[in-house]
């Protein structure tokens, strides 16, 4: 992660119309906001009766999170900074209600209302200064009181990180904390560098059973080393070059590709609308042996 | 917005000892069907403001919500006022308007976003200009 979005602009820079739309029409950036959102929602572990809940979607963006609650029957009410990101989501016809407003000023919302927030990818910016009127702390601080006040007694609120270090995670952390409620990181794939993730699951009310923290996926409880599962995982993202693996694949393959490929290969570029030359007696034969 | 929402905000400005609930300025109400759910319903009903509510559903022109809010135990079995109260909590959407916090009367206009993306876009074009200006200002283009 060399280029950090929160280290180029503040949010509602950062994210302007043209980002906006790159954001939403990448279907990368959509699996992963969705998966992300899925296992926000399961962490939430909202009580499993088939009631709708109202639930608070903090930087909801343009929608992609709000999708997946929406897909699980919740009602939902999203904040954003950005304006233009709450412009795709206004023509995507989300379900929820959209909100313009700077989560480091506190929520304005009614005491105790709220059934379950979640975050995607959105705390951490809190962590940056970008006017001079900006003091992190008191952001952070507004921000947690603010939550723990709208949401009602014994539920949850998981918010997913991207911490740029050790000193901002703490930070996050011990505002939650200062705020009143229990809680911890659970971190996903610990092993992997690229899946790993984190979100803090804090449950508003007293410390209870309940609060205590659900295991992260991919974690094999307390031991840090290398094992066999925990590579297995690793083999997936990270690639890892092998020095005794075989060079080349293709030059086993000596046959090649026939006329039929090439035919198929014009064709298709003929039909994306390129200039492909015409099919003759001489496409794709065969060179002489002696060649 | 629907008139959900509108219950579950509050005004946050500094100094504001009871910023709940904000005035509602009508200009123009939207009704989205939606499907009914009597459980979420019954489930959300202990946390909504009632009075905030029905008043919020006559400034919107709808006056079928009574003032006094039902006993829980008439909601599990009266149909008819829960379709009421489905239609002004989800149903109503308030497309354009302002809110206004109760106490300092500053209003929080309700626009849809392009509005304020096209407003940015000019703003963005002028600081350009205003980049290129300043770039060429040395060399007296």
């Amino acid at each position: 992660m060399s280029s950090r979005p929160e280290l180029q602009a503040p949010p509602e820079i950062f994210y302007d119309d043209s980002e906006a739309r790159k954001y939403t029409s990448s279907s990368r950036i959509a699996e992963i906001q969705a998966k992300l959102s899925e296992r926000a929602l399961e962490l939430l572990a909202l009580p499993d009766d088939g009631i709708p809940r109202l639930l608070l979607d903090i930087g909801c963006g343009s929608g992609l999170s709000g999708e997946t609650i929406t897909e699980n029957g919740h009602q939902w009410i999203g904040l954003d900074i950005s304006p233009s990101m709450l412009n795709v989501a206004l023509q995507n016809e989300v379900e929820g209600d959209l909100l313009l407003g700077d989560m480091g000023q506190g929520l304005g919302l009614r005491p105790g209302v709220v059934d379950g927030a979640i975050s995607i990818s959105a705390v951490q910016w809190l962590c940056n200064a970008d006017k001079s009127s900006h003091e992190p702390r008191l952001r952070l601080k507004a921000f947690f009181g603010s939550l723990y006040r709208c949401l009602a007694r014994g539920t949850r609120a998981v918010l997913q990180v991207y911490p740029e270090n050790l000193t901002q995670r703490e930070l996050i952390l011990s505002y939650a904390m200062r705020a009143g409620f229990a809680g911890g990181v659970v971190v996903d794939y610990p092993h992997s560098t690229k899946r790993r993730k984190e979100y803090l699951v804090l449950t508003c009310g007293p410390p209870s059973l309940s609060t205590a923290a659900p295991l992260g996926k991919g974690e094999d409880g307390e031991s840090c080393s290398d094992d066999e599962s925990s590579g297995d995982e690793e083999n997936q993202t990270v690639s890892i070059s092998d020095r005794h693996r075989p060079r080349k694949k293709q030059k086993i393959n000596k046959k090649g590709k026939g006329r039929e490929w090439v035919l198929r290969k014009k064709e298709q570029m003929r039909r994306k609308g390129n200039a492909v030359p015409p099919d003759t007696k001489y496409t794709a034969r065969k060179r002489k042996a002696r060649f | 917005m629907r008139l959900l929402t509108h219950n579950m905000l509050s005004s946050n400005i500094k100094g504001v000892t009871n910023g709940f609930p904000l005035r509602i300025q009508v200009e123009k109400v939207v009704e989205k069907e939606v499907e009914i759910n009597h459980d979420f319903l019954r489930n959300i009903f202990p946390k909504i403001d009632w009075k905030a509510l029905s008043d919020a559903s006559r400034i919107m022109g709808y006056n079928e919500l009574p003032e006094v809010p039902p006993e829980p135990s008439v909601l599990e079995s009266d149909i008819e006022i829960l379709r009421k109260f489905h239609h002004a909590l989800l149903e109503l959407h308030l497309e354009e308007g302002a809110l206004l916090c109760p106490e300092t009367g500053r209003s929080f206009r309700l626009i849809r976003v392009f509005r304020i993306c096209f407003y940015s876009r000019m703003r963005f074009e002028k600081m350009v200009w205003c980049l290129i200006r300043l770039r060429f200002g040395d060399y007296e283009f």
